[in-house]
């Protein structure tokens, strides 16, 4: 969610007047007595149970979210209050239950434990927030071309098909064989049918050198099994669970290479200028494939830190009940 | 060319010696040409005289003209069926000075009774003499039943000289002094069609898969009894193979009698290409594909073919649900094909006469009656109507209010209305809530207490926006002793529109009401009482334009009486309007108009004086020159086209002038500054158009300019279209979880689409003002919600024949294939239907409380938004002149 959104100046407000009262009253409390204050103390015993209360609360949105058909039902509140009192909350424990822990040392190993937890949840939830405010607008400037994350292989594999059509119009054939097969996907208002044709093409002359780069360079870029590529041509036999391939290393994953390796593919295709168009397409093609690759990287980096995130939290929460538990035993 | 000489795109040139159908039958017939269209012929049929032309506009099956590559008509030979048409429509259209007015045309029937005619003057010819098999009006005439043949004769030289050979009246075309005898008049006409009715009877199994389950409506059956053919003579041939295979339609080769019109429904009416004829002789067939299974071939289960089977060789095996009219008030009730074909009302029993009893059958309770008390609401301004009303008794009144707003209601209070506030503030917010319902004709308000036209007997309603997809424009009021009406839906109106003088009739009415509608509405003929506004509608011009079609053109003149059509200045009705200059040698965007906006008033403003307008200068307080100055004087400024389909009222520079004279001092005051206003920004417009976000990696000498880009992406007619933030989305994906959520695991939003600036058009349902994949559902399962403006999908309806997936120019209906096979609601006379797929898309969310989309509901991040295409354009506008600012500060 963006900071930077009049929406969330309110929360701000609230969160910074309460920290500040919190701050204040720690501060005077401190100040007043002469001495530390000690855990049993109004103040510290108060900011464990906001804090404690808060953490409950920000787990959850994880119920929030997986029961989200009730927020259809229910006056349970908007996914976007939730998202915001997560986050501005989230935000208003870190000085609560620092000042809980007495500020430094925190505390005996369970204490200590149970802070370097908190810290850890606290601080991975701030880095996913840090990239939600970076990588969203990232994606919109670098990535025109980006797709459904998790369709990456799919589009992929119908982007190797498309370049391969071109190429065999281009070439003439594909494979060694004159005649080459194609499967043309027919949709029928919706419905797919697949069909397989042989055809000849007639090549550009002099034109081989783009057959020769696309078998060895740019079709394994665009998408590494040709089967799995194939199959998508006809929809009804979309594998359900497709294959992952990485992408292999290759003068296309780089901008300025690729850059470099087209320009030279067309000097090699200089008896051949009327497949200049193709080889601009195939660039085309190329350059969305690396956006896809650009994608997956930023995508991980926008969803990883949930995979930290969540098990710490989970861990938290239990670890706070045995904290709980704990210090009962001491009033 | 087809058999009639149109050109068929689908064949190479070398064919055009032959004209050639799709089945590759050769036949030798000459182009029907454009000057025929004006040139008359007489023809006697049955020793009644009509005149015609010798060629008429090709149309569709709704009777849309087809346009040749510059957009001409192209025009088809008239046959002598069409001619006995005609003659049959003259009787029930004739006015009461004899004449009868054709406006496909726009020229005048003449019928002149013979003195040796006997008959009464009035109704005998109501239904055709010459009978039809294989023929259909709407389709390409094939010329194989020979049910059709007439005896022609000539007069040459004062000889009357008559054909050796008898000829098929639908396919033969028509010429001067040519005298048709049909199975009326000749003995030997009847004998012939008798016997080949026999012969094909004979051939056919009686009764038919189709006249066991509804006797009279094999149309071979029908014929043969009307021709008193008796049990045919010759042997008749073993069975051939049934078809089940289809979920929706029974084959039975042995009923099929090879007429071809499941061929051309299939291939030319709904161009799906799947029927054919296979083998020759005795082993002719029609054959699926490459001789598929019909259950397993590209057949999409349109049903089209079924409609048009003239026997029982295509029958339905179950009917679509019939629920749509349940729980009204008045409540409905059935009627039943016969009733419709056996009416008392000629007008109804005639409209209903072409429509297939297969049609009505398998969409059984599509046509009901409802009896409403005096005073009632038949339809409501601002609701959106699915259906048309036929009006069988009693009278019914229209009225026209003033436009009406979606209001949310919340007006309880006390401590209820305090907690209902605060549950509701704690529940997702609507953010469509507010929106207007788009009412193009009702600017300014009109007594609600004076009806604005009264409709008789036998009149029809409401199918303004049954056809287009807007809002009713009136409300209309049973009358003071109530009134009966027969209410159909908008698959009923689509089948009795293949009639050409229902269409006809239809198409004049709807005329005769936008200009009625347009004229009270629109200030600038507020000061008009209403026999001016009568005098001036008989004036104005209806005009309806498709996608792209030019309107008026940049640099052409305003007042040019040798193109009257481009002459004057238009009102739109519906629609949008591009408005485009031409500079050096590319087009900028200057601006787009939607309903109830007007265009063309500069050019005409420029070569007004203010004396002419009925006011002094300094009257008028503004200069008159300043306009001259701006623009070319008589010309227009810019060009003008249609975004999608636009319906015009057109006024003539004269009408123009005497409607400003008469006009208030405000009103004209007004029509003249924002002439001048319009004529600024344009001028502004054209110099710099703001560009569209700047994103890198697109050559910024390419980018089109934010108005082209939003136009071009059909925006302009969204009403509620779902844009994605890309600077807060973080792709979690939440909005189509929602969406698969509400919808039984099938989310109907695709995360994918164009973009606009930083926002992504996602693909999902944008309730477009003109939705266009309404336009031909065989089975009207689709269609706007009564009060609001999403389209909703009725799944007991739907039969998954992909029409309106085809139709929807974005992308937003996706069909689904359904893991077990879906049992529509049944009839009570006819087995639940059966099909594999159904249509899905996007209804926001119209069944869950509080109406507000899921997918908008979910989004945690405060991405997802559902916003009125224009409303899209001010915000990115306005940040793109937010970013260029701060750029140049
Ligand atoms: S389905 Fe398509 S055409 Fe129909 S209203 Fe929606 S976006 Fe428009
Ligand atoms: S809703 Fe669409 S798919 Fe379903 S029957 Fe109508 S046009 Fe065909
Ligand atoms: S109707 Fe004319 S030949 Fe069949």
């Amino acid at each position: 969610m963006l900071l930077n959104d009049s929406k969330n100046r309110p929360w701000m407000i609230a969160v910074a007047i309460v920290a500040s009262v919190a701050i204040l009253w720690f501060a005077y409390e401190t100040i007043h007595g002469g001495v530390r204050l000690n855990g049993r103390s109004t103040p510290r015993v108060a900011f464990g149970i906001a804090g404690g209360l808060i953490c409950l609360f920000e787990m959850l949105i994880w119920p929030r979210k997986a029961l989200r058909k009730w927020g259809q039902k229910f006056p349970i509140g908007s996914t976007q209050l939730w998202m915001r009192a997560h986050l501005w909350l989230g935000l208003l424990s870190l000085p609560l239950l620092v000042m809980h822990g007495g500020i430094y040392p925190w505390g005996g190993s369970l204490s200590f434990w149970l802070m370097v937890l908190f810290l850890a949840v606290f601080f991975s939830g701030v880095w996913g927030l840090a990239m939600q405010q970076i990588i969203p607008g990232k994606m919109l400037k670098d990535l025109p071309g980006e797709t459904i994350y998790s369709q990456i292989d799919f589009v992929s594999a119908q982007m190797r098909i498309e370049a391969e059509r071109i190429v065999l119009l281009t070439c003439g054939k594909l494979g060694d064989d004159q005649l080459d097969v194609v499967t043309h996907s027919i949709s029928v208002a919706g419905k797919a049918r697949a069909t397989t044709t042989k055809v000849a093409y007639e090549a550009i002359p002099n034109s081989e050198p783009l057959l020769t780069e696309f078998k060895s360079v740019i079709a394994g870029f665009l998408c590494p099994d040709p089967i799995f590529a194939h199959y998508l041509s006809s929809p009804q036999n979309r594998p359900k669970n497709p294959p992952r391939y990485r992408v292999p290393f290759s003068p296309l994953r780089d901008s300025q290479t690729a850059f470099v390796y087209f320009r030279g593919l067309k000097l090699l295709l200089d008896k051949a200028k009327a497949a200049y168009p193709a080889v601009d397409t195939i660039g085309d093609l190329c350059d969305r494939r690396r956006q896809f690759y650009q994608q997956r990287r930023l995508h991980r980096l926008l969803h990883g830190w949930l995979s930290v995130h969540l098990p710490l939290s989970i861990a938290l929460i239990i670890l706070m009940w045995v904290h709980v538990f704990v210090s009962l035993q001491y009033l | 060319m087809s058999p009639q000489g149109v050109t068929n795109p689908r064949l190479g040139d070398d064919e055009l010696l032959f004209s050639r159908d799709l089945d590759g039958r050769l036949i030798r017939l000459d182009k029907a040409t454009a000057d025929q269209l004006d040139d008359e012929v007489t023809i006697v049929i049955d020793d009644r005289a009509i005149r015609v032309a010798r060629a008429i506009p090709s149309v569709d099956s709704q009777g849309r003209p087809l346009l040749d590559d510059v957009g001409r008509v192209i025009p088809r030979a008239t046959t002598i069926f069409d001619a006995a048409e005609f003659l049959t429509d003259a009787v029930a259209i004739v006015e009461p000075d004899g004449t009868t007015r054709n406006d496909e045309t726009g020229r005048v029937i003449h019928r002149r009774r013979l003195p040796q005619d006997p008959r009464p003057a009035r109704d005998e010819l109501t239904e055709n003499p010459i009978p039809i098999l294989c023929h259909q009006p709407h389709l390409d005439p094939v010329g194989v039943c020979r049910a059709c043949v007439v005896e022609i004769s000539r007069i040459k030289r004062q000889k009357r000289r008559t054909e050796r050979k008898l000829l098929p009246a639908c396919q033969h075309r028509v010429e001067d002094a040519m005298e048709v005898r049909t199975i009326a008049t000749s003995p030997r006409v009847k004998t012939t069609v008798n016997m080949v009715v026999e012969l094909l009877a004979a051939d056919h199994p009686s009764p038919c898969l189709k006249e066991q389950t509804s006797p009279g409506t094999c149309e071979l059956e029908a014929l043969a009894n009307r021709l008193e053919v008796g049990v045919p003579r010759f042997a008749v041939r073993p069975a051939r193979t049934l078809d089940k295979s289809s979920l929706l339609i029974a084959v039975d080769h042995s009923a099929c009698i090879l007429c071809d019109r499941c061929v051309r429904s299939c291939n030319d009416v709904m161009d799906n290409q799947v029927i054919g004829r296979m083998l020759k002789g005795y082993e002719a067939r029609i054959s699926f594909d490459l001789n598929a299974l019909m259950g397993q071939s590209s057949c999409v289960s349109c049903g089209e073919c079924m409609v048009s089977c003239p026997t029982g060789a295509l029958t339905f095996k179950g009917s679509v649900g019939n629920d749509t009219f349940d729980g009204l008030d008045p409540p409905a009730e059935p009627v039943s094909t016969h009733q419709l074909f056996e009416h008392l009302d000629p007008e109804i029993r005639r409209a209903f006469s072409r429509v297939s009893p297969a049609f009505l059958e398998f969409n059984a309770g599509a046509v009901v009656r409802r009896r409403f008390r005096p005073g009632d609401i038949v339809c409501r301004q601002g609701e959106f109507g699915a259906t048309a009303f036929f009006i069988e008794d009693g009278q019914a009144e229209i009225y026209i209010q003033g436009s009406l707003k979606e209001q949310p209601k919340d007006d309880a209070s006390g401590v209820f209305g305090f907690l209902k506030r605060t549950i509701g503030a704690l529940r997702p917010t609507p953010q469509t809530e507010g929106r207007d319902f788009y009412l193009p004709d009702a600017s300014i308000t009109l007594s609600k207490e004076n009806p604005t036209a009264i409709l008789e007997k036998g009149e029809i309603v409401g199918e303004m926006s049954c056809l287009n997809g807007y809002p009713r424009s009136a409300t209309v009021r049973a009358g003071l002793n109530g009134c009966t009406v027969l209410e159909m839906r908008r698959n009923v109106l689509d089948i009795l529109r293949r009639s050409r003088s229902f269409r006809e009739r239809m198409d004049r009415l709807v005329r005769e009401r936008v200009i009625n509608i347009v004229l009270k509405s629109v200030p600038l003929c507020s000061t008009l009482n209403s026999s001016q506004i009568k005098d001036l509608s008989k004036k104005a011009k209806y005009r309806r334009f498709d996608p792209k079609e030019v309107i008026i053109r940049q640099d052409d003149l305003a007042i040019d009486p040798t193109n009257p059509l481009a002459d004057g200045m238009f009102l739109v009705r519906s629609g949008f309007v591009r408005v485009e200059k031409r500079q050096a040698d590319k087009s900028v965007d200057l601006n787009y108009l939607g309903p109830g906006s007007y265009f063309g008033e500069i050019a005409l403003l420029s070569g007004f004086s203010p004396t002419e307008l009925g006011l002094s200068e300094t009257e008028l307080g503004i200069d008159l020159n300043e306009i001259r100055k701006l623009s070319e004087p008589g010309r227009r400024t810019a060009t003008c086209s249609a975004l999608d389909h636009v319906e015009i009222v057109q006024l003539t520079a004269e009408d123009f002038r005497e409607v400003l004279k008469t006009a208030e001092p405000k009103v004209k005051r007004s029509v003249i500054s924002s002439a001048l206003a319009r004529l600024e920004s344009n001028l502004l417009a054209a110099r710099a158009q703001p560009k569209s976000f700047d994103l890198p990696q697109i050559d910024v000498e390419n980018r089109s300019p934010l108005l082209g880009e939003f136009l071009n992406q059909g925006l302009m007619g969204a009403q509620s279209v779902l844009v994605l933030d890309l600077e807060k989305c973080t792709r979690c994906d939440e909005c189509s979880k929602a969406c698969s959520d509400t919808h039984g695991n099938v989310t109907r939003l695709i995360r994918e689409g164009l973009r606009f600036d930083k926002y992504l058009v996602a693909s999902s349902c944008r309730s477009c003002h003109d939705p266009v994949c309404l336009v031909g559902c065989p089975v009207d399962a689709i269609h706007r919600g009564p009060g609001s403006i999403e389209i909703q999908i009725q799944d007991s309806r739907c039969i998954g024949c992909g029409r309106c997936a085809e139709n929807c120019p974005y992308g937003n209906i996706n069909m689904h294939q359904l893991d077990e096979l879906m049992l529509s609601v049944s009839s009570e006379h006819q087995p639940p239907m059966r099909v594999a797929r159904k249509a899905t898309t996007c209804d926001q969310c119209h069944s869950l409380p509080g109406h507000q989309p899921n997918c908008v509901a979910a989004c945690p991040h405060d991405a997802a938004h559902r916003m009125e295409g224009p409303k899209l354009y001010q915000l990115v506008q306005a940040a793109t002149d937010f970013r260029v600012n701060s750029v140049v500060s």
